[in-house]
């Protein structure tokens, strides 16, 4: 997997690399350099119903925040470039860096109390609310950390659990599972099935949650499919962030690339095709199954407990996101969606943003209405 | 028209993005020259992407049948260079052939009637409405920029909703733009939903709109506010919603439907005929700009598609709705463009009469919340 990595960071598609699947397409590129594309002329349009779009400009959305439009602005003008894939080490601590810097401004506007510990043999780290809304209740959510299925851990777990922990009163649990290519697909979701059952021997099912972004959203409805897939009780309710429980394509994988100033996809290649098929977590895995990717078993998603859905317009997973909650909705399962104009993958890792502060609450307010409080003698199973 | 706002000019170099934790302080911005794209650049300092060429696959998540009824809508060129009466004769076609389609399809009776002085369509299912839903009904708003729709266009919207609800649908032939601005096409609704309060508890009445109508549903509900009307019990926006159409989808759903932009602007279609003169920036016009208004929204359903220029309107309306405290409920579906579901022939289609169905039946008075009302609040409801 991993030259095929190399290559593609070769063509120059970077933005597209951080796009949790990396579908982006080596062979057509070099090609598509030497002949620039023709303009279109009259109707555009293949029997396949694929359309050939003019260059055209698009200005930041209208809809979105100041805050927003001066992220996107800005993230661009000071990144650096993450190390090539092939040293995995290096990457890992490049995040990392990321990570730390976030979760230091996070702390010091978030109140909230840090402890490692270890839940069901796996490290987990455990942010606790402080403050009027108290802690340790007998509710508890499970963050699963974004970062491609290959990095992230457990300071990438912190950055997307303190302003929850903060705003829900509700203790956040992330959990350090294993990352690909080292260890692909199950690995990462049994990680969390441990500590699942782990956390099942102190609290009812129906006070925990389960919530993540990006590929951690993708890694919550596998989670889910394999408790229901086992006959174990689900979580009282799940947040999938940036993310869903469906493939990497749609609309948005072709128009996401060039909103946030990254090359077009070559859709010769991927048309058809699953592109989750190119990554390291899922080499090997049955992509049609349940257990994958669930909204292909649309039977078997009654299971699932109400859902929330959170994307944004220049979200590369949009169209994963929005065909997830159809899905969802279609098996009778609540679901609760929003959708942001202008925001990108990545923006609600802006703590600034008038958005993410309201994804923050809106997040705290979908578990506090769907976690139950159970009587203190009823916490255990 | 156009979301008013500041561009701030800074610089930018491009780059990427990548995993979640993005470091969350703002940068210093480095004052630039505005907003020329130099020669590599995809993003200008002022926020803007350019967009190169590039080929646009059909939705892999869409349906085998949409994808040829996309087909045929892309390959057939949108009216151009047409006067106002051919436009109006273009889409009148246009919907006497899914009218036609959709009484094929779905056993309805029709009736036209004169309420207050505006014409409306009773739409029924042939085999009577449902027992447990006589006592709803519901208020269709037609789209077509305000300036065409009436007639089958009427039908198109309202004989799916009354065949697969079991609820009589009453279709409103208000008047429209040029001819009549603003608000003529509000006042015939509130002439129409006083007449439905005779008989009708507000929370037996839904209204829904699709594009134009999405809209004047909005402001029927600002509307019945100022004028202390009782508010109905559930609100359908399709492809339209309380806001301007605006935002991302208003460039990206044009090409995406092989209607590049002409010069490079979105069409202002609520800035035409029908608000001419009117303030854009008034809630009675789009109601989530006042969030007192958007707190006494009844239950609202949203539906949009991610080829509607209107989705950005949308998810921010349903946004707005939310932060207010109102009640919504949200689908979109990939690869599907505006006001997709006047063609019954996609089972893309099917799903969203299924979900406006369901949704009413949820937030109208069911029949026995109906009668406690009928026995202890207004004496003068009758059950029609």
């Amino acid at each position: 997997m991993l030259p095929t990595i190399k290559k593609k960071c070769a063509v120059g598609a970077l933005l597209m690399l951080s796009l949790l699947m990396s579908y982006t397409v080596t062979p057509i590129a070099s090609a598509q350099e030497a002949k620039p594309p023709t303009p279109p002329t009259g109707a555009a349009i293949s029997p396949d119903g694929e359309v050939q779009t003019p260059s055209f400009i698009v200005p930041f959305s209208a809809f979105a925040s100041k805050e927003a439009e001066a992220a996107f602005i800005a993230i661009g003008g000071t990144h650096t470039a993450p190390p090539p894939m092939t040293d995995m080490a290096a990457v890992r601590r490049f995040y990392a860096k990321l990570a730390e810097d976030g979760a230091a401004k996070l702390r010091a506007r978030y109140p909230v109390e840090i402890e490692d510990s270890r839940m069901g043999g796996m490290p987990v780290r455990i942010v606790r609310p402080v403050g009027a809304q108290g802690h340790n209740t007998p509710r508890v959510l499970i963050c699963l950390h974004g970062g491609a299925f290959m990095w992230g851990e457990l300071i990438e777990a912190e950055v997307e659990s303190v302003a929850i922990a903060n705003a829900s009163g509700i203790d956040v649990i992330g959990v350090d599972y294993r990352e690909a290519p080292e260890h692909p697909f199950p690995d990462a979701v049994d990680d969390v099935l441990a500590v699942y059952r782990e956390l099942l021997k102190t609290h009812a099912p129906q006070s925990i949650g389960i919530y993540g972004g990006s590929a951690g959203a993708i890694l919550t409805g596998e989670t889910v499919a394999a408790l229901i897939d086992r006959g174990l009780p689900v979580p009282a309710a799940i947040g999938l962030f940036n993310g869903g429980i469906a493939d990497a394509t749609g609309d948005s994988i072709y128009w996401t690339g060039p909103l946030t100033g990254a090359p077009p996809l070559q859709p010769l290649v991927v048309q058809g095709a699953m592109r989750a098929l190119e990554h390291p977590y899922f080499g090997g895995a049955n992509l049609q199954s349940f257990l994958a990717f669930p909204a292909s078993d649309p039977a078997r998603l009654k299971g699932f407990p109400p859902t929330l859905l959170l994307s944004g317009t220049r979200d590369f997973m949009l169209s994963s996101v929005l065909y997830s909650e159809r899905q969802l909705s279609r098996a009778g399962v609540p679901t609760e969606l929003h959708v942001w104009d202008g925001l990108w993958h990545t923006a609600f890792g802006h703590a600034e943003l008038s958005e993410t502060q309201e994804m923050i609450r809106f997040t705290a307010d979908f578990f506090s209405n769907h976690l139950t409080v159970p009587p203190r003698a009823e916490g255990t199973r | 028209m156009q979301y008013l706002r500041v561009l701030t000019p800074a610089s930018f170099v491009l780059g990427v993005v990548l995993g979640f934790a993005i470091p969350t302080a703002t940068r210093t911005a480095v004052a630039a020259a505005p907003s020329a794209f130099t020669n590599n650049q995809q993003i200008s300092d002022d926020g803007r992407v350019r967009v190169p060429a590039m080929q646009l696959p059909y939705s892999a998540f869409a349906s085998a049948a949409a994808k040829q009824k996309f087909l045929e809508k892309t390959s057939t060129p949108p009216p151009a260079g047409y006067s106002l009466e051919e436009l109006r004769r273009f889409y009148g076609r246009f919907n006497e052939r899914l009218a036609e389609r959709m009484r094929q399809i779905y056993s309805v009776t029709e009736s036209h009637e004169v309420w207050n002085g505006v014409p409306v369509l009773r739409v029924r299912p042939k085999n009577g409405v449902s027992a447990s839903r006589s006592h709803n009904v519901l208020v269709n708003l037609h789209g077509g920029a305000f300036m065409w729709g009436a007639g089958a266009g009427e039908e198109v919207e309202a004989i799916p909703i009354a065949a697969i609800s079991g609820i009589e649908v009453v279709s409103l032939d208000y008047r429209m733009a040029p001819e009549h601005p603003y608000p003529a096409a509000l006042n015939d609704t509130e002439k129409v939903y006083r007449n439905l309060l005779k008989d009708h508890q507000p929370g037996d009445i839904g209204i829904y709109g699709c594009s134009a109508g999405a809209i004047l549903a909005s402001e029927s509900i600002a509307r019945f506010l100022q004028d202390h009307l009782p508010l109905p019990g559930a609100l359908g926006v399709f492809c339209g919603a309380a806001l301007p159409f605006a935002g991302d989808s208003t460039y990206i759903a044009p090409y995406s439907v092989n209607e590049p932009l002409t010069d490079g602007q979105p069409d202002a279609m609520e800035a035409d005929a029908y608000f001419h003169g009117a303030d854009p920036h008034s809630a009675m016009i789009f109601p989530a700009l006042s969030p007192q208004i958007l707190s006494r929204f009844p239950p609202t359903l949203l539906l949009s598609g991610t080829r509607d220029q209107a989705l950005s309107s949308c998810v921010e309306s349903e946004l707005a709705l939310r932060r207010a405290g109102a009640v919504t409920e949200m689908h979109i579906w990939d690869g599907m463009w505006h006001a997709f579901f006047v063609d019954p022939d996609m089972p893309e289609s099917r799903e969203a009469y299924g979900v406006i169905a369901k949704f009413f039946e949820r937030h109208l008075n069911p029949k026995i919340r109906h009668a406690e009302e009928e026995q202890f609040g207004d004496d003068n409801a009758t059950h029609y």
